[in-house]
């Protein structure tokens, strides 16, 4: 199928890409490492307590994640596109990865949540879903997969008209449906030039699966451009 | 209560996401999603835009970045408050050296006072009015820990349009 370079609205609500990786040096003191690595267009801050702190980067754009073995990164307002977030992703790991304090990149995960809302799931994607009593309209659905596509592992989840507040004075409560995509590359790799192919590679499957669910005249309404 | 210097700063939606008993981002055993823990996530980005919001208002105010003890005052706070789990959250650097946290929570609005200055973790002090709907409650004073948990007693389902 041929697949859109561009949607308009995207609503895409999450963009996570986490990078996992190997490591001589103690977590502990890489936190350090990494603090000292990037430049000044980049905030340090933390939150938790002293028992499970939760390390963060952030400039203007991203935000940084740190675990033990863990990067993960997301857009810190609205979707960058692809682009401008790889280019993003990229600028920060030559920086955090400088002096070969990374040994080793294994996993890639790249996770787009989209939402929408007051939409029926059988309106915008081609899923269905039925159980014993076909009489039953289910007012929420909530539905997960897991499966092995083209060589990545995915995850699909998606939700049908769960509820959310949305407006904070009306306390309005809207029911939102999501699809959401992780796919997940377990390979190896050496250098980050490789985990950079590999990033636009998984990018490319994210988007194959999303826009193979969406039905024909959903996309439509999305002003796809190709 | 002090009045409010400069810049009033809201966390609202998108990033404020209620769920429900049935929410989507439970915490699967051994989950082998990437980000396991979304909702975490979510939290943080709400942390990064407080603390930004906050760091900023000092800079206006002061010409310059908090020192570390400052710094590490407002995460601290700005942790607990958010741990929560409010409907809306806004964040004020007030004159009188204190962080000015407006938390909304269901039917509940809080107003919470925070000194930043020369404040240990074990002698720090915060003050609370608290309306119920327009309907003025007692006040409440005393640690960070203790205030905020008066918070986290209203539970975040409470809503009969929230009962699925």
């Amino acid at each position: 199928m041929e697949i859109p370079k561009k949607i308009s609205p995207d609503r895409i609500k999450e963009s996570f890409v986490e990078v996992r990786y190997e490591s001589q040096i103690p977590f502990s003191a890489l936190v350090g490492i990494f603090y000292s690595h990037l430049d000044s267009t980049y905030t340090y801050t933390n939150r938790g307590d002293g028992a499970a702190p939760v390390f963060m980067f952030y400039n203007e754009k991203i935000k940084i994640e740190l675990n033990a073995g863990i990067i993960v990164f997301n857009c810190l307002n609205e979707y960058l596109s692809w682009p401008v977030y790889k280019y993003e992703i990229e600028k920060a790991l030559i920086q955090l990865t400088k002096n070969d304090v990374i040994d080793k990149y294994f996993r890639i995960g790249i996770r787009y949540v989209s939402e929408y809302p007051n939409m029926d799931i059988q309106e915008l994607c081609k899923f269905n879903f039925s159980f014993g009593l076909p009489d039953i309209k289910s007012d929420t659905v909530l539905f997960r997969s897991d499966f092995k596509f083209e060589g990545y592992r995915a995850i699909l989840n998606l939700v049908h008209m769960l509820p959310h507040v949305i407006n904070d004075d009306e306390q309005e409560i809207v029911p939102i449906t999501k699809i959401d995509i992780d796919i997940i590359d377990d390979n190896d790799s050496k250098t980050l030039e490789e985990i950079l192919i590999r990033m636009d590679n998984i990018h490319n499957k994210e988007k194959e699966l999303f826009f193979s669910l969406l039905k024909d005249d959903f996309l439509k309404t999305l002003n796809p451009v190709y | 209560m002090a009045t409010p210097a400069i810049n009033i700063f809201i966390d609202e939606r998108p990033e404020n996401v209620r769920f429900n008993q049935t929410g989507c981002y439970v915490s699967f055993a051994q989950d082998y999603s990437t980000v396991s823990n979304i909702h975490t996530s979510m939290l943080n980005k709400r942390f990064i835009r407080l603390y930004t919001a906050a760091s900023n208002q000092f800079k206006e105010i002061y010409g310059t970045s908090p020192k570390l003890n400052i710094k590490e005052t407002f995460e601290r706070s700005i942790d607990k408050v958010i741990k929560t789990h409010p409907d809306a959250i806004s964040i004020e650097l007030t004159s009188e050296k204190s962080l000015f946290f407006t938390v909304k929570k269901e039917e509940y609005t809080f107003f919470l006072q925070y000194y930043y200055e020369d404040v240990e973790e074990d002698d720090d002090e915060a003050i609370m009015t608290i309306y119920k709907n327009q309907e003025k409650q007692p006040s409440y004073a005393g640690k960070l820990d203790n205030t905020v948990s008066k918070i986290k007693q209203i539970p975040t389902y409470n809503s009969p349009k929230n009962q699925w």
